[in-house]
């Protein structure tokens, strides 16, 4: 846009001679300010300009200078600088007045004349020490008053009482309790812990995770987009997600940032608070989540309230007060019907090799239980015994299946993650049996089929056919006879006992074998049924060592 | 410790007023998360050096 520029119209005093004289002074002045700022003066010196009006024909320009500029003295003056007179005015026509400078402060002075270093005290300051608690303290104080003596009757001469005489308050003294700090030398860490846990478990300022404390306002919170996107990921990914990696892939905060742990513990905390959306199912150091919509981790062939309760005879062997993770490994010789479903017992040995609930109510843990031998690692569930109900570890099905059969012996040792385990068996060179199986493709049924294995077994708990032969071709035992285990200890004599006479004779080795054929037993419920039977069915084999024997047609 | 632990057996130390006052100071100024151990040093420097200085002013 082209805007042309006004010359401000200014009203010159004089003559009109003078009129045009001044105003022909203020157009020089004006053109060599022309891209001058408004207010900024414009100078030409008085002896310059007179020299040019001359030239031009103007005579006397000097003085008349001068005479113009003292005649308009609001459009134009004369500022005198190093001797030499100069005339003075601003485009927009108005003579520029003093502008006064503050040099009170100026940034140039700042730096060029810096303020002195403040004294500092001989002595370092202090530094601020935490608040301390504070504390009631007249809680625990003896005030006691200490009445005045006696006065004696007056025997002295009165003298002269001033005019008014302030009361005498009685003395006071306070006795303090001496608060000495609870000696914490004889208490052990371990009951230090549950002190802790009783005072700030239930205090609402405290949130509290696993072993993890801070103040709750600290803590992190999660809007509902947030636990949406948890829970979305965790079904995507269809198993459970540590809460490294929901913080990591759903939250987007590297390990290495300072907010981490912080984060982290703020998933710990706020999901264990949304109990219908998501379930705490790890360990102290592998933290798993949960939520609803996941699949089942291990077998569908049961369900897994069966197997809680085929297993509920644990609920009475198990000692009260087994410690978790007392025990470096365990040894155990695969059962049948472990391996059939892939799990394992949750009985005192295993309870004192893995980890317990981490916080009150769990009902599983996710374990994973890593195989050197075949560079493979599973993910595994325990559950955790309830009250009428025996704990187990399922999800271990394509471990048995890849490499081992049932009377293998495996081990399982702990790591230095509470959450994560070694598994292995003893490798031996392959070798093939008539081993026993559930044929489930019509009826289910019990065959025997060539098997190759190159793992350690069990001699007695090896299900060959040649111990083992009655049980081809035998229905499993309805669950109405296996829920009791005397009906299933009888129905093992009649498949895989010596028949004498109307007796059937096992030893017990292979008794107990086969009875796990069928559900879960162990040594000692197997033995307390055989040694306690009131009916008379079972009784010891005089004739072997370690050998039972059953009469038929007597119910257990 | 689990919590099967705690669950099972009762606290058989208890922790005074100033302990807890001291723990929940000590909670306030922590920006990151506390574990029990770390209460636990805490509650054990602190006893000492409070038993510590009751020694030296006797």
């Amino acid at each position: 846009m082209v805007m042309q520029r006004e010359r401000p119209a200014q009203e010159l005093s004089g003559t009109k001679r003078e009129q045009a004289f001044a105003s022909s002074l203020l157009n020089l002045l004006l053109a060599r300010g022309m891209f001058m700022s408004t207010s900024a003066p414009i100078r030409i010196s008085v002896a310059s300009l007179a020299g040019y009006l001359e030239s031009q024909g103007e005579k006397d320009a000097a003085d008349r200078i001068v005479a113009a500029a003292a005649a308009n003295p609001a459009i134009l003056s004369v500022e005198q600088i190093d001797g030499e007179a100069y005339l003075v005015t601003t485009r927009g026509g108005r003579a520029p007045s003093a502008a006064t400078v503050d040099a009170r402060h100026t940034f140039a002075a700042r730096f060029l004349t810096p303020l002195p270093k403040p004294d500092r005290p001989a002595t370092p300051r202090a530094r601020p020490r935490p608040q301390e608690p504070v504390i009631d303290a007249m809680a625990g104080m003896q005030i006691a008053e200490v009445e005045a003596p006696a006065v004696e009757p007056a025997t002295i001469t009165p003298e002269p009482e001033p005019a008014e005489e302030a009361p005498v308050a009685p003395a006071r003294t306070i006795t303090t309790q001496a608060a000495a700090p609870a000696d914490m030398t004889d208490v052990d860490d371990v009951n230090l812990a549950l002190a802790i846990r009783e005072r700030l478990g239930g205090d609402p300022r405290v949130a509290n995770f696993g072993e993890h404390w801070l103040m709750e306002d600290r803590v992190p919170r999660f809007s509902r987009g947030d636990l949406r996107r948890l829970r979305d990921y965790m079904q995507e990914k269809e198993q459970p997600i540590t809460d490294e990696d929901l913080v990591q892939d759903v939250l987007a905060v590297r390990p290495g940032s300072p907010d981490f742990a912080l984060v982290r513990f703020a998933v710990n905390y706020r999901l264990s608070n949304e109990h219908r959306e998501f379930e705490f199912v790890g360990t102290g150091n592998q933290r798993f989540w949960s939520t609803s919509g996941l699949p089942q981790i291990g077998t569908t062939r049961r369900k897994l309230n069966e197997i809680g309760t085929d297993y509920r005879f644990l609920l009475d062997e198990v000692p009260a007060g087994v410690a978790p993770r007392t025990r470096e490994s365990v040894d155990h010789t695969l059962t049948f019907y472990e391996f059939a479903h892939g799990l394992l017992p949750y009985d005192a040995e295993m309870q004192a090799l893995f980890s317990g609930p981490v916080v009150p109510g769990q009902k599983s843990a996710v374990l994973t239980f890593e195989c050197p031998q075949s560079f493979t690692t599973y993910l595994v569930e325990l559950r955790f015994p309830t009250p009428n109900r025996g704990g187990f570890v399922l999800g271990l099905d394509d471990f048995y299946a890849e490499n081992l059969v049932a009377g293998a012996v495996l081990s399982i040792q702990r790591t230095e993650n509470d959450g994560h385990y070694r598994v292995e068996y003893i490798p031996e060179s392959a070798r093939s049996e008539e081993l026993l199986e559930l044929d489930e493709r019509r009826a289910p049924r019990y065959v025997f089929r060539p098997t190759t294995f190159a793992c350690g077994v069990e001699g007695d708990d090896l299900l060959t056919e040649a111990r083992f032969g009655g049980l081809a071709n035998e229905k499993p035992l309805d669950d109405k006879a296996r829920r009791r285990p005397e009906a299933v200890v009888a129905a093992t004599f009649e498949r895989i006992g010596e028949k004498r006479d109307a007796n059937f004779s096992a030893e017990f080795r292979t008794l107990l074998a086969g009875v796990n054929i069928e559900r879960p037993m162990s040594e000692t419920l197997l033995r307390s049924l055989l040694e306690n039977d009131d009916t008379g069915a079972f009784s010891r084999d005089p004739d072997a060592a370690d050998s039972y024997t059953y009469v038929p047609g007597t119910s257990p | 410790m689990a919590a099967q632990d705690g669950a099972r057996e009762g606290a058989t130390h208890h922790l005074g007023e100033d302990d807890v006052a001291y723990l929940m100071n000590l909670l306030r100024n922590a920006t990151q998360p506390v574990t029990t151990q770390e209460l636990i040093d805490a509650l054990r420097r602190q006893s000492g050096g409070s038993s510590g200085e009751a020694e030296d002013g006797e």
